[in-house]
């Protein structure tokens, strides 16, 4: 039978109790006697330790145990100058034990047994950045294969993809949009940014066809067109079906200094643009951005690194769905910006997979001139795919449902600044989806 | 100078309205305007930085907003 690692407190009044406590560190072997000598009777042959497990010395007891409280002794330790040692009143154990062990010890009266849980630590993948992983790893993470075993690769779905264009000899760029003298579609070279966007897009969605709306001059008035370029095509044919955008601000103006800067204003025309967008039934998926500390983007400035300034603009509209980034083993990505949000505050909605080999790395159509996918450039469109994968298999989806089905396929757990209610997993959320239709 | 984006009713007179932003420091850009919502269109402009100040009273602008940078995330 497995066991269960668990903290059992046990009534042991110890003399000098701290000392004895730093004795049992002094060897391994120290803190596991000391363990067995206080354990309960009866049931040595069910316990396990851990080889640093030792006893730690409590001195306010639980509130329903016999030992008198110790707390006032503790008051002389603010003193400058050396204190007597206490008395312990409890001990908590560290043990691993047969369930049915833990359940006889519950039953008995100056024994309590607590949970030991395990800790994250949210540890932040920073420069240097781990190492990156191959599409696969990312697509088993993603649980895609839940989606594809019943025939649904993205088939008949198209994401738009605004951004800096996209090389259409490697990419399936079927369509899109550029003002008049500008680049075409699908004219971009391999290693552009919104090449690796496309590359990212397809990995869980692979069958998927693009739409490139290349966004050469990154200034609000482009995307304004490029959104309603957007919208036109959507009137003539229902496409795109999902809109990927891995652009956004790396400065926050003074609000006293700039009160209708897109920051700021609601009802900057992009914002009202993209609502439309939305409301035509088209999911708009933005990057959280690449200014959370520790590690940001060396483009951000100083006014917008960090939780709470750093997610703003359209990226932060409650109607979007806003990406942060993980690596594939789920750890937050330094650089990934933080929420709140400057708008909605439950922003990012959720995190994504950055850091892997897509477009760039060793033997990818990119090259590895740079080391991978990176960025929540590389996140953004791989939550966009998963949003199209669940398209291809629930056509008639509206944009609310999918974002739903998104967010708590993630794990709907309760929102952090960081990853916002977790990690992507499109088998999860076609689950909650097949669960909501059925 | 600084790039502006300027909201105004879909049937203004955009010739119009450029004589208007000339006059006060700017120059509209020759972009198509982009439509917007019910009745709304918007066009570009360089501007003086208080374009919109200037622009305020102005017949027909309903908004005056900064056309600011973007930067790529990755």
């Amino acid at each position: 039978m497995a066991k269960v690692e668990a903290l059992i407190e046990v009534e042991v009044e110890v003399d000098r109790a701290l000392t004895r406590f730093m004795a049992a560190g002094v060897t391994l072997d120290a803190g596991r006697r000391q363990i067995e000598e206080m354990m309960p009777a009866g049931i040595a042959g069910t316990v396990t330790y851990r080889p640093t497990a030792k006893p730690i010395p409590m001195f306010v007891p639980p509130s329903d145990f016999r030992a008198p409280s110790g707390l006032e002794a503790l008051s002389a330790f603010g003193e400058p100058a050396e204190s007597g040692d206490v008395t312990s009143a409890t001990q908590v154990l560290p043990v691993q034990a047969d369930a049915s062990a833990l359940d006889e010890l519950r039953a008995r009266p100056g024994v309590r047994v607590w949970p030991n849980s395990a800790i994250s630590f949210f540890p932040v993948d920073c420069r240097p950045f781990r190492p990156g992983v191959t599409v696969d790893e990312i697509r088993e993470l993603l649980a895609v294969e839940r989606i594809w075993s019943s025939g649904h690769r993205g088939e008949g779905v198209i994401v738009g993809v605004i951004d800096q264009g996209i090389d259409g000899s490697e990419y399936p760029v079927t369509g899109g949009f550029n003002r008049a003298g500008g680049q075409q579609p699908g004219a971009a070279a391999i290693d552009s940014h919104g090449s690796m966007c496309a590359a990212d897009v397809l990995v869980a969605a692979p069958e998927a066809k693009l739409y490139d709306y290349p966004f050469l001059v990154p200034r609000s008035s482009s995307a304004l067109a490029m959104f309603s370029a957007v919208l036109e095509h959507r009137r003539l044919d229902g496409t795109p079906h999902v809109v990927s955008n891995s652009w956004g601000f790396v400065a926050v103006p003074p609000k006293e200094l700039d009160p209708t800067n897109e920051i700021w204003d609601l009802d900057h025309p992009l914002h009202r643009k993209i609502r439309e967008v939305i409301s035509s039934g088209a999911p708009v998926v933005f990057a959280a951005g690449n200014c959370g500390g520790p590690c940001p983007s060396g483009a951000c400035q100083q006014s917008s690194i960090g939780p709470g300034i750093s997610i703003h603009g359209s990226n932060s509209l409650e109607e979007v769905i806003t990406v942060a980034a993980v690596n594939s083993a789920g750890d937050r990505i330094g650089y990934s910006s933080q929420g709140p949000g400057m708008f909605a505050q439950e922003k990012p909605d959720v995190a994504a997979y950055s850091h892997f080999f897509g477009n760039f790395g060793p033997g990818r159509p990119g090259g590895d001139g740079t080391p991978f996918d990176n960025g929540t450039s590389a996140a953004c469109p791989v939550a966009a795919g998963v949003v199209a994968l669940l398209l291809s298999r629930f056509p008639g989806a509206t944009p609310a449902q999918l974002r739903d089905a998104v967010v708590d396929g993630a794990g709907g757990s309760a929102w952090s600044a960081d990853t916002g209610h977790g990690i992507v997993n499109a088998g999860a959320a076609m689950e909650l989806m097949e669960a909501a239709t059925a | 100078v600084r790039r502006w984006l300027i909201t105004v009713s879909s049937d203004r007179d955009l010739e119009d309205l450029r004589t208007a932003v000339a006059a006060v420091g700017g120059t509209m850009a020759d972009d198509p305007p982009i439509p917007l919502g019910a009745g709304e269109q918007v066009v570009e402009a360089d501007g003086p930085d208080d374009l919109r100040d200037r622009l305020s009273a102005h017949p027909g602008v309903m908004k005056v907003s900064p056309d600011t940078p973007k930067h790529p995330f990755g």
